[in-house]
């Protein structure tokens, strides 16, 4: 059976929160091409639309990409979208009309290192066994610094795409050459 | 759970004035990848008002300094009422910024985070034991060094902002 070390677990979610007008649809696709870019197979595995009020609608996204390293690795990534008081705005931008999106909105993007996904050490107690050892002694420095690492800037690469599209002044990371 | 010991306890500092948001934040970065930190940001938020912006952040980088030990340093950040504005200084225009920052920073020594001590009552107390009695003199020199990061990161921001005052 599989192994996952689960970022919600170990490691906290970053969390992006942003109130103002901004092009929700380029956005979600800025995101869905980094993630497809990067090998991940994507998919969206939840979409939830409230009837809207007179503010405007409550809708939810969750997507999950994954991607297999190696042999024994697979990397996941789980991103949820929530979004508050959504309406749609006209604005004149470079004397172009353009019709965007003002809403609440809270990123949470989280990762998942899913270990033995092919079940190679699946069907008995001993197998099972040999996999805790292979894990927690033979490849425990190589989890944690080569592949658990990988995934976790790797998320903040996302999370920095999307600071980037909302224009957040803290859009720049120090980290960005790692992995 | 690991057991985390307050080192620095809600050390703050606020300034009002130009300062440049971008800069700031990258400084703050680039000093915790300097230092050996792991990045970890546990909230970023951006309200656009009329006013001006309302920017909160919370840092919480951590580094191992050894198997059992490891230093977290807490920085939580709000920003208010931050607006663009041009300045001319030596006949050269900059962008900048103009508001309230305000600064929460705080310094822990976390030991056994993987918890292997914490699986029957018998290791916790050992381990209590020897943290305390045994393991003291290490557990002070950790305890120094993560008090030392964080009054040199206080400096640093404080020597930041000292640079805008013109």
């Amino acid at each position: 059976m599989s192994k996952t070390i689960d970022f919600r677990n170990t490691r906290y979610i970053p969390i992006i929160k942003f109130k103002g007008i901004f092009d929700f649809h380029s956005l979600m696709r800025t995101m869905r091409n980094w993630i497809v870019n990067q090998g991940y197979e994507f998919h969206e595995t939840s979409v939830k639309h409230k009837v809207p009020s007179p503010i405007g609608a409550e809708q939810e996204f969750e997507w999950w990409g994954w991607r297999k390293v190696n042999s024994y690795v697979k990397f996941h990534i789980d991103i949820y979208f929530h979004l508050w008081d959504l309406h749609d705005v006209e604005v004149v931008r470079e004397g172009k009309k353009q019709k965007l999106q003002s809403a609440r909105m809270q990123i949470e993007m989280t990762g998942r290192c899913e270990l033995d996904w092919s079940n190679r050490f699946a069907g008995s107690r001993f197998l099972q066994a040999l996999a805790d050892f292979y894990d927690n002694y033979v490849i425990r420095k190589q989890i944690d610094t080569i592949y658990t690492d990988q995934l976790y800037y790797r998320i903040y690469k996302l999370q920095r795409v999307a600071k980037e599209f909302l224009e957040f002044e803290t859009k720049e990371s120090a980290y960005e050459d790692m992995w | 759970m690991p057991e985390r010991e307050v080192v620095v306890d809600k050390l703050r500092l606020t300034y009002e004035g130009l300062f440049s948001v971008a800069e700031l934040y990258n400084m703050i970065d680039e000093w915790f990848r300097w230092k050996g930190y792991d990045k970890r940001e546990n909230k970023n938020i951006e309200i656009v008002k009329p006013e001006g912006k309302y920017i909160e952040i919370e840092l919480e980088p951590w580094k191992k300094v050894t198997d059992y030990a490891k230093n977290v340093i807490k920085i939580k950040i709000q920003m208010f009422d931050i607006k663009e504005v041009e300045v001319e200084k030596d006949k050269t225009k900059l962008k900048l910024n103009q508001g309230r920052v305000h600064f929460v920073f705080d310094g822990y020594l976390e030991t056994d985070y993987e918890s292997r001590w914490e699986g029957k009552p018998i290791f916790y107390f050992i381990r209590t034991i020897f943290d305390k009695y045994f393991y003291r003199p290490f557990t002070a020199g950790f305890e120094r060094g993560v008090k030392e990061d964080v009054m040199h990161l206080h400096s640093q921001v404080k020597a930041f902002l000292n640079l805008y005052k013109f």
